[in-house]
C-alpha cells in the first residue's frame, strides 16, 4: 500500500494542480471516485494482469464503462494511466486527491467514535473545541461504538485523542504488564 | 514482570486519580505488512527515529526506517500474533532498560527482564539504551589497571580501567575463556562485571553462568543473554542494553567491566534487520552504517572525570572517577583480520588481543599471539611491579618467534642465539596458564622475577610450570610476608627485591621441584 501511495502521489498532485487551475475540483473528485470504483472491481483487476489484453483494448474498455461520467481531460487521464500501466493505483490517486482537496479547502475530517449517541449540542461543543485547536474547519463523522464502554475517541488523520474508558483500561493494562 | 498486590493497588490508585482529567493524545498507524519480524506501518506521521512503538498484545518495537509513506519498524520479541491491519501507537519514548544494583547476580534478557527464575528485579531506575558517549572534556586518561589474572595479558598487553581492548580470534581459540577468567579475577577489586552474550547457544550461556557461580563471581556480575533462538532485534539491542547497565556504575563513580561476546553476531543480526528493511547492502552485504553501529557502542566505554561523576549524580558523589572497561569479542574466519567487521572494530578499540589457532593447537594456552597483540593505552595503567619485571616480554617473545622460525634452517648456532632461543622457549612455556586459575599480582611477579634472574635457566622447559607451582607453594608457606607486602604495595623496592631473591634461592637449594 505504501509503495502504491508513492507511485500514486505524482499523478494525484498533477490532477489536483490541473483541477485547481480550472476550478473543477468537485467534478474531478467525482470522476476519480467513480474511476477508482471501476478500477477496484475484481473483474477489471483480473483483466489488468492479463497479458492477452492489449493497452488499446483496455483503454477502450475502461472508457466504455465510465461512459459519460468522464470529461475529456478525465478520459485522457485514464488513457495515460493505461499507457503507463498504473490503472491499479487509481484508488490511491483518488484518496490522495481527496486529501489534497481537503487541505486546500481547509477542512479536516474527524472520525468521532462515542460509546453512546451524542446530542447535537455535545457534538457542536466538541467540533468547536477541535476547530480552535487545529485552526481548521472540522467535518465530523460520528459513529456509535459501544465497545468503548464510555467517553469518546476522535481520530484526525494519524492523530488520536482517546478519552474513552476502553483506551484508559488498555493503557493501564500495558502499564501493569510491562 | 511479576508484581505484588500492594504495588498493583498503588498503581491502580494513581491511575484512577489521574483518570478523569486526562485524555490520551497519540499518533497511530496501521500495519501494512509483517515479514520476519519487520513491519511496515502506514501513518505514524510524528514518529521519531529509534522511537519505541506499541503493538497489540503488550509487544513493543523500534522505528528504524522513516520513509515518505511508511515507517519500517522491528518487533522486539515474538511477532506471531501481529497481523496486517493492527494498530500501532507512538510512545514518544526511547527503549529503556532497568539499571541499578538490583541487577547484580541476575541473568536478564535484552530488555532487562529476568530469565533466571529468581523472581522480579528490584531496580531503582530505568535508562534509555541509546545514549551519547561522554565528550572530550569529561574524560580522564586511563591510568589504573584491570588485572586479568592471566600472566600473558597482564605482562604483554595490559588493560586499563576505561580501556576498550578487543579480543579477536577464530572459533575455539579461547576468546570466551580469557573474558571469563578476567571476570573471575575481579573478585574483591570493586569492579562490577557485565557479560553480554549475543547469538550464543543457551547451553553455552548456562555453562558460563554455572562457572561464574562456582567461582563466586556472580556476586558482582550481571549476565545479559540474547540467545541464538531470540529474534535478530533482541541480538541487535543487547550490547546497548548491557552498556546502559554498565554506564550506571560508571556515572556513579564506580568501575565496571563489560564483555560483548560477540560483536560479530550482533553485526549479523543488524545485517539481517537492515536487509529486511531493504537498506542497500554494501561490503559483505553489511549496511552502510555498520561502523557507526560499533563505534557508538564502544565510545561509551570510557574513564570519566571527577567533574562528570559529580554532574551525573547531582553532586551526591564527589572526588571519584568512574570507568567502563569494554572487552568486545570478534570471531574471525580462518584468521582473516582484514574482513569488514574485524578491521572496523580493531580501528575503534585501544588495542587487541589476538588468539591464534596454531598456538592453541600447539598447547600454548591462552593462545595469545605476541606479535600482533597490542594495548595502546595499557602501559600507563600497568601495575608498577609487573611493568618493571615483565616490560620486555612482549618484544622478546615476538623476536623469539622470528628467530625460532629462522633457526630451523641453521645446523649449528652461536652461543648467544642458542641462549636467546632457550630463554624464549622458557618464557613461552611460562606464559601458559590453565583456565579458571587466575593469579594475583604477587604470584605473577614471582614467576617473572624468577625467570628474569635466570633461576629457571637450568630447569628443563617441560618442568618449568611444575617449578612455578612449587615455587608459589613454597613462598606461600614460608615467605607469605613478602608476598603480602608485594600484594599491597604492588611495587618492588630494593629491600623487597633482596628479600625475594633470598627466598627464591632458598627454594632453589631445597630442590623440591
Amino acid at each position: 500500500m505504501a509503495e502504491a501511495l508513492t507511485i500514486a502521489r505524482p499523478y494525484a498532485e498533477a490532477v489536483f494542480r490541473l483541477a485547481r487551475a480550472d476550478n473543477t475540483l468537485p467534478a474531478w473528485s467525482d470522476m476519480l471516485q467513480f474511476a477508482a470504483i471501476v478500477a477496484g472491481d475484481e473483474r477489471i483487476l483480473a483483466l489488468l494482469s492479463n497479458p492477452g489484453v492489449s493497452a488499446k483494448h483496455l483503454g477502450e474498455l475502461l472508457l466504455g464503462i465510465c461512459g459519460d461520467e468522464l470529461s475529456n481531460e478525465g478520459r485522457n487521464f485514464i488513457l495515460l494511466l493505461v499507457e503507463s500501466k498504473r490503472v491499479k493505483v487509481l484508488p490511491q490517486v483518488s484518496d490522495l486527491f481527496e486529501q489534497l482537496k481537503a487541505q486546500h479547502e481547509g477542512v479536516l475530517e474527524a472520525k468521532v467514535s462515542s460509546a453512546f449517541a451524542m446530542t447535537d449540542r455535545q457534538l457542536k461543543d466538541l467540533v468547536v473545541g477541535l476547530e480552535s485547536k487545529f485552526k481548521r474547519k472540522i467535518e465530523a463523522k460520528v459513529n456509535v461504538n459501544p465497545e468503548l464502554i464510555g467517553g469518546v475517541k476522535v481520530e484526525i488523520g494519524d492523530e488520536v485523542f482517546d478519552a474513552s474508558v476502553r483506551g484508559k483500561l488498555e493503557a493501564m493494562s500495558v502499564a501493569l504488564k510491562s | 514482570m511479576q508484581l505484588n498486590p500492594s504495588e498493583i493497588s498503588e498503581l491502580i490508585k494513581s491511575k484512577i486519580e489521574g483518570l478523569d482529567a486526562t485524555s490520551e493524545v497519540r499518533t497511530q498507524g496501521t500495519i501494512i505488512s509483517v515479514t520476519d519480524g519487520i513491519v511496515r506501518v502506514h501513518g505514524l506521521s510524528d514518529v521519531m527515529q529509534g522511537e519505541m512503538l506499541e503493538f497489540p498484545g503488550n509487544t513493543f518495537g523500534l522505528a528504524l526506517n522513516l520513509e515518505r509513506d511508511s515507517v519500517g519498524a522491528v518487533i522486539l520479541g515474538a511477532y506471531e500474533h501481529i497481523t496486517e491491519g493492527d494498530i500501532v501507537k507512538c510512545t514518544s519514548r526511547i527503549l529503556e532498560v532497568p539499571v541499578g544494583k538490583g541487577l547484580i547476580g541476575r541473568v536478564v534478557n535484552a530488555l532487562g527482564q529476568p530469565i533466571d527464575g529468581k523472581g522480579p528485579i528490584t531496580a531503582q531506575d530505568s535508562e534509555p539504551i541509546e545514549k551519547i558517549a561522554p565528550g572530550v572534556i569529561w574524560r580522564k586518561s586511563v591510568d589504573q589497571p584491570v588485572q586479568s589474572g592471566l600472566k600473558s595479558i597482564d605482562a604483554m598487553v595490559p588493560i586499563g580501567r576505561g580501556q576498550r581492548e578487543l579480543i579477536i580470534g577464530d572459533r575455539q581459540t579461547g576468546k570466551t575463556a580469557v573474558a571469563i577468567d578476567t571476570i573471575i579475577n575481579q573478585k574483591g577489586e570493586n569492579m562490577t562485571c557485565i557479560y553480554v552474550a549475543i547469538g550464543q547457544k543457551a547451553s553455552s550461556i548456562a555453562n558460563v553462568v554455572r562457572k561464574l557461580e562456582e567461582h563466586g563471581a556472580m556476586e558482582y556480575t550481571i549476565v545479559l543473554a540474547a540467545t541464538a533462538s531470540e529474534s535478530a532485534a533482541m541480538q541487535f539491542i543487547a550490547p546497548y542494553s548491557g552498556c546502559t547497565m554498565g554506564e550506571y556504575f560508571r556515572d556513579k563513580g564506580e568501575d565496571a567491566l563489560i564483555i560483548y561476546d560477540d560483536l560479530t553476531k550482533q553485526a549479523w543480526a543488524y545485517r539481517q534487520i537492515s536487509l529486511l528493511l531493504r537498506r542497500p547492502p554494501g561490503r559483505e552485504a553489511y549496511p552502510g552504517d555498520l561502523f557507526y553501529l560499533h563505534s557508538r557502542l564502544l565510545e561509551r566505554g570510557a574513564r570519566v572525570s571527577v567533574a562528570y561523576v559529580e554532574k551525573a549524580t547531582n553532586g551526591e558523589v564527589k572526588g571519584k572517577t568512574g570507568s567502563l572497561t569494554a572487552l568486545p569479542i570478534i570471531e574471525t574466519q580462518a584468521g582473516d583480520v582484514t574482513a569488514f567487521v574485524p578491521t572496523n572494530v580493531i580501528s575503534i578499540t585501544d588495542g587487541q588481543i589476538f588468539l591464534d589457532t596454531d598456538l592453541f593447537n600447539a598447547g600454548i594456552r591462552p593462545a595469545i599471539n605476541a606479535g600482533i597483540s597490542v594495548s595502546r593505552v595499557g602501559g600507563a595503567a600497568q601495575t608498577k611491579i609487573i611493568k618493571k619485571l615483565g616490560g620486555g616480554i612482549r618484544l622478546a617473545l615476538a623476536q623469539y618467534r622470528e628467530l625460532a622460525a629462522f633457526a630451523q634452517f641453521a645446523s649449528d648456532l652461536d652461543d648467544v642465539t642458542r641462549r636467546q632461543l632457550e630463554r624464549g622457549r622458557m618464557v613461552t612455556e611460562l606464559m601458559k596458564q590453565a583456565q579458571y586459575a587466575t593469579l594475583s599480582v604477587s604470584e605473577m611477579a614471582l614467576t617473572l622475577f624468577a625467570v628474569n634472574k635466570g633461576y629457571l635457566d637450568d630447569v628443563e622447559v617441560k618442568r618449568a610450570l611444575a617449578f612455578e607451582t612449587a615455587l608459589r607453594g613454597h613462598m606461600r608457606g614460608k615467605y607469605s610476608a613478602i608476598m603480602d607486602k608485594i600484594e599491597t604495595s604492588k611495587d618492588l623496592d630494593a629491600e623487597t627485591e633482596k628479600e625475594l631473591d633470598m627466598a627464591v634461592q632458598d627454594f632453589k637449594t631445597s630442590g623440591s621441584y
